[in-house]
């Protein structure tokens, strides 16, 4: 580009200085300005072009390809806590739509995790357990029951209290069928 | 090394060559000079090559036979055994698992020919071998136009070999083997614990004839104790991606199932049963049951250093199955399993099931690193108390270890309700 650029530069000034040359009055007609400013200015210019061009696209090193070790070097390297992956997954937004892949993971979780604990806890045979988890007799809290019942609206209490927090129903609901689990595996306490 | 074009005046030259050019066409001296000025910053960064960094590095501890926790200086020294340079950028390799507590394993200096820069930091320590990785060094010349990477090699080790906990004494299942030792069985035999009486045989030695009860009826009786036979136990740690959870203090779980399983070889070994490891992970450990000094001393080597029981996260794919039947194939018949895990998702409780069915008594050491802080740690201590539940339903004793809290302590409380 740039090298077409000053063939046609040479060009045209070599046809002028013929020109001049052969007929000298010709340069009173063209006025031609001062020379030496005009060329340095015209080639600064097309190398500030060619520069700028040339900069764009340059493939400059990532600033983030030593961050990963960078970042690790000072600071302890900690394996992550049990349950980070449930909290990473709320974070994401599970169940604020209730139809990706991830919540109805974390739903098929929490509810294995309620029907085990009813069975060895209560004794309950697992078909049961799911019958009351299904018809929400399993708790009395109902915003637990509603996690995994249809038929049973989380108290209006909770709803307006989602509306106004930024946690949606579907954490706050998890929070009370969690809360529950605590209560019949024994961690709070047990059951009477 | 690669030496490479950082094009950092790129964009400068760009802009004086504009500035120039502007300059020129409008006769303002000012923004002429200015473009000449840049043009000229420009040539004397081209004047420039890669720097060719030729460097030396020395890295000395404060102790070479640390134990875990302890603080241990590390010094490097950099020479450059080459020319002047001008921007010397320095990393040190430090191993993964050692935490750097003060002090930055970085130096940035400029460095004249024959000349040594220094940098130290403290790093505290953790069980096993760590060894330091190569010296990252990036040199620059004096415009920052050019640069060359490279790693320089220093050998330094920091080996940490903690001794086994000690534990008194860890309860084992029934099922043991023909020798003496201090496993009750229900057979009568030499021991200390009554077992029956029986009538008197000639040869029956007379420290065991029931005098009491000659005075008492006339009747010439033997006293039988509960014969004490010594186990074969393999204490299994598990290792595997899922057990390298953390607790609240940052502690990994896989850290606390090595000190269980010390702690718990060391009190069988001194009550003479026999001891084998095995690390159920991605990267594979085993040591056959044996008794002795010499198998104590290769079975804290094999603790503290063996890849199998390192904190660091596996690096190679655990291939469950696979690992599962070569633990079953090593296992002796008669070998009771002690299983360290810290029971955070179903695969772990399923495989102590396995081992059970299998026909060998697992008894179950499990650290409880799980929190409360948020809604998914107090899912996965839900999680755990359902497993272990579930374990103990189905015969499996389960010592349940609050992390932070002293083993012995959890070995009692669970002896106890044992007994209850």
């Amino acid at each position: 580009m740039l090298r077409r650029l000053l063939l046609g530069f040479g060009v045209v000034l070599a046809a002028l200085g013929f020109a001049v040359t052969v007929q000298p009055s010709l340069a009173r007609v063209v006025r031609f300005p001062p020379l030496p400013t005009v060329v340095v200015a015209g080639l600064a210019a097309a190398f500030a072009l060619s520069a700028g061009i040339a900069r764009h696209y340059t493939a400059f090193r990532d600033e983030t390809d030593d961050e990963d070790r960078n970042e690790a070097l000072e600071s302890r390297l900690e394996p992550p806590r049990p349950g980070e992956d449930v909290d990473a997954r709320l974070r994401e937004g599970a169940g604020a739509l209730g139809t990706n892949v991830a919540d109805a993971q974390f739903s098929d979780r929490l509810r294995n995790v309620t029907v085990r604990s009813l069975v060895d806890a209560r004794g309950l045979a697992p078909a049961e357990a799911e019958r009351q988890l299904d018809e929400g007799t399993w708790t009395d809290d109902q915003a637990a029951a509603a996690f995994f019942a249809d038929d049973v609206d989380s108290p209006t209490s909770d709803v307006v209290g989602a509306i106004l927090s930024v946690d949606p129903v579907y954490e706050r609901q998890a929070e009370h069928v969690v809360r529950e689990l605590r209560r019949i595996a024994g961690i709070q306490g047990g059951e009477d | 090394m690669a030496s490479e074009e950082t094009y950092r005046w790129r964009g400068a030259v760009a802009l004086a060559l504009l500035a120039l050019a502007v300059g020129a066409a409008t006769r303002v001296p000012g923004v002429l000079v200015l473009g000449v000025f840049g043009v000229a910053v420009a040539g004397y960064a081209r004047l420039f090559t890669a720097p060719d960094p030729r460097l030396s590095v020395e890295r000395s501890l404060s102790d070479d036979d640390p134990e875990p926790g302890d603080r241990v200086d590390v010094t490097l020294t950099v020479t450059n055994e080459g020319s002047l340079l001008p921007d010397l950028r320095v990393v040190d390799g430090v191993p993964e698992p050692l935490s750097v507590i003060s002090g930055s394993p970085r130096l940035a200096t400029a460095l004249r020919a024959g000349k040594s820069a220094s940098v130290t930091y403290t790093v505290e320590v953790t069980r096993g071998d760590h060894e330091f990785g190569a010296v990252d060094v990036v040199a620059r010349d004096a415009a920052g136009s050019h640069e060359t990477r490279t790693s320089v090699a220093s050998e330094s080790a920091l080996a940490c070999v903690p001794d086994l906990p000690r534990l008194e004494s860890f309860p084992l299942r029934a099922q043991t083997v023909q020798r003496v030792g201090r496993v009750p069985t229900s057979t009568g035999g030499s021991g200390v614990e009554f077992h029956a009486t029986r009538e008197y045989r000639s040869g029956d030695p007379l420290s065991r004839v029931d005098w009491k009860r000659l005075a008492r009826d006339g009747e010439l009786a033997t006293i039988q104790f509960r014969e004490e036979r010594a186990a074969t136990v393999v204490v299994v740690v598990d290792t595997r991606d899922q057990a390298h959870v953390a607790d609240e203090d940052g502690t990994n779980a896989v850290e606390y199932g090595v000190e269980a399983a010390g702690g718990v070889a060391s009190a069988l070994l001194d009550s003479g049963d026999q001891v084998g490891v095995a690390s159920l992970g991605p990267h594979w450990a085993w040591l056959a049951p044996g008794l002795g000094r010499e198998h104590r001393a290769r079975l804290e080597e094999l603790l503290a250093r063996d890849r199998g029981f390192s904190v660091s996260a596996p690096d190679r794919r655990f291939l469950g199955a696979l690992v599962f039947r070569r633990l079953r194939k090593h296992l002796p018949d008669d070998a009771q399993v002690v299983f360290c895990s810290p029971l955070v998702d179903d695969d772990a409780a399923e495989y102590v099931r396995r081992l059970e069915a299998s026909g060998h008594p697992v008894t179950v050491v499990s650290p409880d690193v799980t929190g409360t802080d948020t809604l998914g740690q107090q899912f996965s201590r839900v999680e755990r108390a359902v497993r272990i539940r579930s374990l103990r339903t189905a015969g499996v004793r389960v010592i349940d270890w609050r992390a932070g809290d002293s083993l012995a302590l959890a070995v009692a409380d669970a002896e106890r309700g044992w007994s209850a």
